[in-house]
């Protein structure tokens, strides 16, 4: 490709690589790793027209989740629980901590300090992904055992994006659909996750028809990121089922040549 | 454009799926990714083909979801491995072979 002057790398990282998660830590490390390799990659051959582009998407509907699903919760629909969002939502306004359960932390102890879990206990390593089945008993599931509330999950992503603040993108939104940011701090964590963080309340009470779903929030970083200010846009598109609503973050800022990112639309979303 | 997977048959279903929709010529290499002289063969068969690399997709991965205490070792390297490893393969990530 850098001979021929042409050529596009496009690395599927996830939005599991904004943040760490239990259960399942080689696989957001290893998100978070192409992520930053996609961006230091990109910069390496940006001289030479080609051009590397990272895909944070969130859950997609692929065997992967299948699988996820029959691993934890077989019966489950992959969705996020919205009513449990809701008062993860109520509690957050009224002050109250989010329901995160941990292993050897019991509901009733509340915030109280944990009891050292039990890795016997915690995890049953003979659950397979053909004999899994849904367990009700807070006490035995693991961190991961159902889908985080999103809400929660946003506030790990807060998390990451603090740890950087220094480097915090300055961060305007108009009328929901762009936002300016200065791309030389615009670290792998910080901008998409504060927009998806601001785009949240908007979101869910921008859609009707997303009421019952969840969303597919998916990140697309392009280009080199010490190339001036760049601009920001937001594409919302709707999948073909209705409750399903996936949003588009691309941001634009590579001057080499080669195609533009928005040339990559069909492709990133054939991905899914 | 050419898919490549460890299925083959898989590989070849939804080759004829997306050739007969959108009337584009389909290849498939089936190949593990977490094999790196899999992964050579990949590129030697490219090139074989006459198939010139215009987009990359490094789309392969998959999770274990099962805490590193848990986890079957052999199971936990090979993501590494799928994950990052053939990410970065120089071999592979730029497709140098197509240079």
């Amino acid at each position: 490709m850098v001979k021929r002057r042409r050529g596009t790398v496009i690395v599927v990282s996830s939005t599991a690589g904004f943040q760490p998660l239990p259960g399942n830590g080689t696989y957001s490390a290893s998100k978070a790793f192409a992520l930053v390799h996609a961006e230091a990659l990109a910069a390496e051959v940006a001289p030479y027209g080609v051009t590397v582009t990272a895909v944070a998407p969130g859950l997609v509907e692929t065997e992967f989740v299948e699988t996820r699903s029959r691993v934890r919760a077989p019966r489950a629909k992959v969705s996020v629980d919205r009513s449990e969002t809701r008062r993860g939502r109520r509690a957050a306004r009224s002050g109250a901590r989010p329901a995160v359960r941990h292993p050897g932390r019991r509901r009733d102890q509340g915030g109280s300090r944990p009891e050292p879990g039990d890795p016997d206990r915690d995890y049953d390593a003979r659950r397979t992904v053909s004999d899994a089945r849904p367990t009700s008993s807070p006490s035995v599931e693991q961190p991961v055992a159902q889908p985080l509330p999103r809400r929660v999950q946003l506030r790990t992503q807060e998390r990451v994006c603090r740890r950087s603040q220094s480097q915090t993108p300055q961060l305007r939104r108009t009328a929901g659909v762009t936002a300016t940011c200065s791309p030389t701090t615009d670290c792998a964590s910080g901008l998409p996750l504060r927009l998806i963080t601001a785009l949240e309340e908007e979101l869910d009470t921008g859609a009707a028809d997303a009421e019952d779903g969840w969303w597919f929030v998916e990140v697309v970083i392009a280009g080199p990121a010490d190339q001036g200010p760049a601009p920001v846009h937001l594409i919302p598109t709707r999948a073909d089922k209705p409750a399903y609503a996936r949003l588009l973050l691309q941001r634009t800022a590579s001057p080499a040549p080669g195609p533009h990112p928005r040339d990559y639309l069909p492709l990133i979303q054939a991905i899914r | 454009m050419t898919l490549v997977a460890r299925r083959e048959e898989r590989l070849r279903e939804l080759a004829d799926e997306l050739a007969s929709q959108n009337g584009v010529q389909v290849e498939v290499v089936p190949a593990d990714l977490s094999d790196e002289r899999q992964r050579d063969r990949l590129a030697s068969e490219l090139e074989q083909r006459g198939l010139t690399v215009e987009i990359g997709v490094n789309n392969a991965g998959f999770g274990i979801y099962r805490p590193l205490y848990a986890s079957d070792r052999k199971r936990e390297l090979e993501q590494v491995r799928v994950d990052v490893e053939a990410v970065v393969d120089p071999k592979r990530a730029l497709h140098p072979r197509n240079g």
